[in-house]
């Protein structure tokens, strides 16, 4: 079986010293939910999209634009050239006996293409979280991580790493793709929050907001929350709204 | 019922595996052809038929215009010859979510060598995402690819927030990153396996899938036993 992963390019490939942010597919999507903020908001351009046997296939049109007549598949790279930023969206889980290779091959292409680090959002299971009077978010950074210092300025609580290595309940690909990270030498940032499934779009703003504080991608002179843009795709979220005639 | 304290997730994550306690081994089940076949040079249409109404409307065929070539047994995968034409038929139904992409790659040989691929599927019509009241019991949409193909459906295009998954949409992605052309169509039905559905019936006859009317489901809702 073919197993090596299509790549399509839709522009310039440029993205030498850029931060990479990928979310893990874990509960409440919340990385996913985050990511599609920041495409939305800093209106990014869709850079190449993926296509692999891991990847549990999606199509529709493009959900940050209603009007648009372009494809949107599981896995795509979107990018903002004013923030050195590119996102690498998933809109499906991975298939886990081919995710290793894939997560692999997808690592390896951007080290190839020099970005400057890694950051993964994702979330874990709120019942694991044993200090509930904390805040939610942890964080795991490997040792060529360079905001380090920034961290423990902000006092972010980091992960209670155990011998068996790094492990997020409920955390998706999370742990795979920072061990991949690591072992590539890529500096990697793994940002989570305990959270339930749910209405979980407060969780995304949240981690955005967590985010801002470490990574200079919003303008301080206006609210956050007032630069942040929720895609078109998030109307309907809960489903139709109720008929009119049962009232 | 669960039991008190027990944590139920969502039915909408039991697609997933859980990746915290990952048994995959024996989960996945080996797909291969049932028999060894050669796959043409040219086809001028594959048309791809995902779930159990348009399954049937194949297996309820009277005329037998369409020939079995070939199947996948684990995942009630077949694919058809039409007699006189250059277009095959694979139909598909009961699958696992998470094979896909594998069923995507094993029918790669053919999606490759297609002039033109239809990937049909039927959904429940409350799966269907609009702020505008809905009063047919039917709705057809499509997604088509960036490269236009020329096959010709009069149908509107599915608008956001509603997506397909699957084997139809993998086909038609793999079709999209290769700039080859290929059109998803979506049926949305209120109730997918009971009734025939005529929008559904011209379709299949327009794309010389079925040849007469008698294809649809056999059901006694169909009959005159009950009005």
């Amino acid at each position: 079986m073919d197993e090596t992963i299509i790549w399509k390019y839709f522009g310039e490939g440029e993205i030498s010293g850029f931060t990479l942010v990928i979310p893990s597919v874990a509960v409440g999507n919340v990385g996913q939910l985050a990511c599609d903020l920041l495409i939305s908001s800093f209106n990014m351009v869709k850079l190449a999209s993926i296509y692999d046997t891991a990847l549990i296939p999606i199509l529709g049109y493009d959900p940050y634009d209603l009007n648009s007549s372009k494809l949107s598949t599981c896995c795509e790279v979107y990018k903002c050239i004013q923030r050195n930023l590119i996102v690498l969206q998933f809109r499906a889980p991975l298939v886990y006996k081919y995710a290793q290779r894939f997560l692999n091959e997808v690592v390896k292409k951007f080290k190839e293409k020099n970005v400057k680090e890694v950051v993964i959002l994702t979330s874990s299971f709120a019942h694991v979280n044993k200090h509930i009077s904390s805040s939610p978010f942890r964080f795991v950074a490997n040792e060529l991580y360079s905001y380090k210092n920034k961290i423990i300025s902000l006092k972010w609580i980091e992960h209670e790493l155990h011998d068996t290595g790094l492990q997020i309940y409920g955390g998706g690909f999370a742990s795979l793709l920072y061990q991949i990270c690591t072992e590539q030498l890529l500096p990697c940032l793994v940002l989570y929050k305990y959270c339930s499934e749910g209405n979980n779009i407060p969780d995304a703003y949240e981690m955005i907001h967590y985010l801002a504080n470490l990574l200079p991608l919003f303008s301080e002179k206006t609210d956050l929350k007032s630069q942040l843009l929720e895609p078109v795709s998030w109307k309907l979220l809960f489903g139709r709204p109720p008929p009119s005639d049962i009232y | 019922m669960t039991t008190y304290g027990e944590i139920v997730e969502p039915v909408s994550r039991t697609a997933w595996e859980d990746w915290d306690d990952i048994t995959f081994e024996n989960s996945y089940i080996k797909l291969d052809w049932m028999l060894k076949t050669t796959v043409p040079d040219i086809i001028n249409t594959l048309v791809l038929l995902e779930g159990k109404y348009l399954y049937d409307c194949v297996k309820n065929q009277s005329d037998n215009v369409l020939t079995m070539i070939n199947s996948i047994k684990e995942v009630n995968l077949n694919v058809h010859k039409h007699q006189q034409l250059n277009l095959y038929i694979c139909v598909i139904r009961d699958y696992n979510l998470l094979q896909s992409s594998e069923i995507v790659e094993i029918l790669k040989p053919y999606i490759l060598v297609s002039k033109n691929v239809v990937a049909i599927q039927t959904k429940p019509l409350i799966e269907f995402q609009t702020h505008e009241l809905i009063n047919k019991s039917c709705l057809i949409r499509t997604i088509c690819s960036t490269k236009t193909s020329n096959l010709n459906f009069d149908y509107p295009k599915l608008q956001q927030p509603n997506f397909i998954s699957g084997v139809s949409a993998g086909a038609i992605c793999l079709r999209e990153q290769l700039d080859l052309p290929g059109t998803a169509v979506v049926c949305y039905m209120e109730h997918p396996e009971v009734y025939k559905v005529e929008e559904i019936q011209k379709l299949l006859k327009e794309l010389k899938v079925i040849s007469n009317d008698n294809s649809g489901p056999d059901n006694v809702f169909n009959s005159n036993l009950y009005i």
